[in-house]
């Protein structure tokens, strides 16, 4: 019966209850694939125990800065360094070989791997092949009485199938020239898929019978695999597993180090030492108006960091981390005295002993304490002012050289907690606390350029050397007293990629 | 075993469960396959890939509808991003006005088999928009963002779709009535 119907509703009608079973290796591809999901997963292991190396490295970094900073005029030929390179050398042939195949991880790894699968295919291809054609006659018998078995008994699609494929190969011989068309146009997509199978290392790992495919002409998305057990076959199988369980091994093992390749080529860590230099570009005082004038004494101070960096592509390399930071600077030519009734100075909350001291400008003039009384003895000393800040960097680099040396800009912002708050008076008399500045903000920003400098020293390890520039943007909350810092850091450590 | 069960289990990574799910859902799922794929070989990779991902995602299922309907998903997604990876989408855009031509068939005929056959032959992107819309009711709109391609295009692929397989099937109509009468 002839009829006309739109293309869509032919195809959903036809399609409405389709069902196809997989060939009947496939779940044991997947269980294979399954277990080897978990061998990777132990795989990890090793990695977590590389931490240890890499904490070796960060004591590296901090041993190694923290000589050069003691003993600045000596060579670096310390016991320290000479046998943590031992380790390193150790762990950089280790890397090395692995840096070498990333070169062109994809060529040279599937090539190596698929040489090896290509081999066996063909080591096994002749074996396999016998037993399909074997296995194919008697599946034919096996599909027929299936087929009449479940002819009626199931309106799946699948038991309707086979006498009219029966008829359609009939008139595929009977043949003229449409039919050829037909013919070519599918022995094509059979070698295609022949094809395939050869080629890539996944098909192959699933040998599939396409002799079979070719008998049956196109029927043969409809199987019904669990039926057509025959001892031939289970030969075959049995020579299909075995072939499978190795490449899958070897899949697996690709993977692998497909993946640990990329990472070690995206991550590193760091370790920074930093000698800070922090300055304001105009002099004021944060603590109070009168000390704007007085000459300040900036104390150079330590940055210790840990670094994380992730290179979006060649050029670009996102870094962030955490440093522990500290300034510090003296406000000199102060006066003070002990006074019950001491005035405060502008920005500091002070503590008990400070509420006790006046502190003045030596140069202010003011001999008179605020009760108006004539002070007779005053203390010359300094106002020593500590910030400690906990610092998050988020920066991006670009490299402008990068070969053994290389050469980066570094630009972007940091976000500065602070942790660190006290004011000290510092005399020959006296030493004490008054206090700590109301005026800073708990966090706040930094924007940050500087130029890197690194060296190459192993396959996964770099010396890094990144004077930078970082100007504070609103370190204060209310009144700055015109004080507006920044500071220079000379960035120094060591990062290794992992 | 309830099907609820077996998915607890599978979230457990309970390799029975797995097999009894994979047992449950592999003939709609390799269906599914056998329509979005190139051929035969090109399914089984996408079943087996996508069975993969099923339990590797079946964690974030959190029985909110039905859970076929969530695994073909998955699967259709997973067939998807292949060919994105790929990178096979581009092709020529015409303009080809929406259209649903009919087409003359007998029904006994026209097999399962032979429909699957032209859906596979189809250039990839006109067989996922042609599956997507037809198939699995996927709106022109959805498939335009899930294939990052315009509505228009989406349309268009869909017509073209269309025309090649009333083609097909008319040339086939044709042998078999020649056939016949010989």
């Amino acid at each position: 019966m002839s009829e006309r119907k739109n293309i869509d509703r032919l195809f959903q009608e036809k399609f409405k209850d389709f069902e196809a079973v997989p060939p009947k290796n496939m779940w044991g591809n997947i269980q294979a694939e399954l277990d080897g999901e978990k061998k990777k997963r132990k795989f990890i292991a090793p990695f977590w125990l590389r931490l240890s190396g890499i904490a070796a490295v960060f004591l590296l970094g901090f041993l190694t800065a923290t000589y050069f900073l003691s003993n600045p005029g000596k060579p670096q030929n310390s016991p320290v360094v000479n046998s943590d390179e031992s380790n390193k050398n150790a762990n950089g042939s280790e890397t090395g070989n692995k840096q070498n195949s990333l070169i062109d991880r994809d060529h040279q790894i599937n090539t190596t791997a698929e040489e090896a699968l290509v081999e066996e295919n063909a080591a096994k291809n002749s074996i396999v092949n016998k037993n399909n054609t074997n296995t194919i006659v008697n599946r034919s018998h096996t599909e027929n009485n299936n087929y009449s078995a479940k002819k009626g008994s199931s309106n799946r699609v699948i038991a309707s199938r086979k006498n009219r494929t029966k008829k359609q190969s009939g008139n595929y011989i009977a043949g003229n020239n449409k039919n050829g068309f037909y013919a070519t146009d599918f022995d094509k997509r059979l070698t295609d898929k022949e094809n395939d199978n050869d080629g890539s290392s996944k098909n192959s790992g699933k040998t599939r019978p396409f002799n079979f495919h070719k008998k049956n002409n196109i029927a043969n998305y409809i199987i019904i695999p669990e039926k057509d057990s025959t001892q031939t076959e289970t030969a075959a199988e049995t020579e299909n597993v075995l072939d499978k369980v190795q490449k899958e091994k070897l899949l697996a093992e690709t993977k692998k180090i497909k993946e640990k390749e990329v990472k070690k080529s995206k991550w590193a860590i760091s370790s920074t030492v930093t000698p800070i230099f922090f300055r304001s570009t105009s002099n004021g005082s944060p603590i109070d108006n009168q000390f704007a004038s007085n000459t300040k004494d900036y104390e150079n101070t330590m940055s210790y960091g840990l670094g994380l960096r992730y290179e979006l592509n060649d050029k670009l390399t996102l870094r962030t981390g955490i440093n522990r930071l500290a300034f510090e600077y003296n406000t000199n030519n102060i006066v003070y005295y002990e006074n019950a009734n001491a005035n405060g100075l502008q920005n500091v909350s002070r503590n008990n002993s400070g509420a006790n001291i006046q502190i003045q400008n030596k140069n202010g003039g003011l001999t008179t304490d605020p009760n108006g009384g004539i002070v007779e003895k005053m203390n010359s000393g300094t106002l020593n002012q500590k910030m400690g800040y906990i610092e998050v960097p988020m920066e991006l680099s670009y490299k402008l050289i990068d070969n053994r040396f290389g050469i980066e800009l570094i630009g972007g912002f940091s976000t500065l907690f602070l942790n660190q708050n006290k004011i000290d008076l510092v005399s020959s008399e006296l030493n004490t606390t008054i206090g700590e500045a109301n005026n800073l903000n708990d966090v706040h920003l930094s924007s940050n350029i500087g130029v890197g400098v690194k060296y190459r020293f192993l396959k996964s390890f770099e010396a890094n050397f990144e004077p930078t520039f970082k100007y504070q943007l609103n370190m204060f909350s209310s009144d700055a007293g015109n004080f507006k810092p920044y500071l220079f850091g000379l960035y120094t450590g060591v990062s290794y990629r992992f | 075993m309830s099907v609820e069960q077996i998915i607890y289990d599978c979230k457990n990574n309970d390799r029975k469960a797995q097999e009894q799910l994979y047992k449950l859902l592999s003939p709609k799922l390799f269906a599914v396959c056998l329509k979005y794929s190139r051929n035969y070989a090109e399914a089984e990779d996408n079943l087996q890939d996508g069975f993969i991902l099923l339990f590797k995602k079946i964690e974030q299922y959190q029985f909110r509808g039905s859970f076929e309907g969530w695994a073909k998903r998955l699967m259709i997604n997973n067939i998807l991003q292949k060919y994105r990876n790929q990178g096979v989408y581009e092709l020529v855009n015409d303009n080809i006005i929406d259209n649903n031509p009919t087409v003359d068939f007998d029904d006994e005929d026209v097999s399962l088999d032979y429909l699957i056959s032209i859906i596979q032959e189809l250039p990839d992107r006109y067989r996922l928009v042609f599956n997507l819309y037809v198939m699995d009711d996927y709106s022109h709109k959805e498939i335009a963002e899930m294939l990052n391609i315009t509505i228009g295009t989406s349309k268009s692929n869909l017509a073209r779709a269309r025309m090649i397989l009333k083609e097909k099937i008319e040339i086939q109509q044709h042998n078999r009535k020649v056939s016949s009468t010989q």
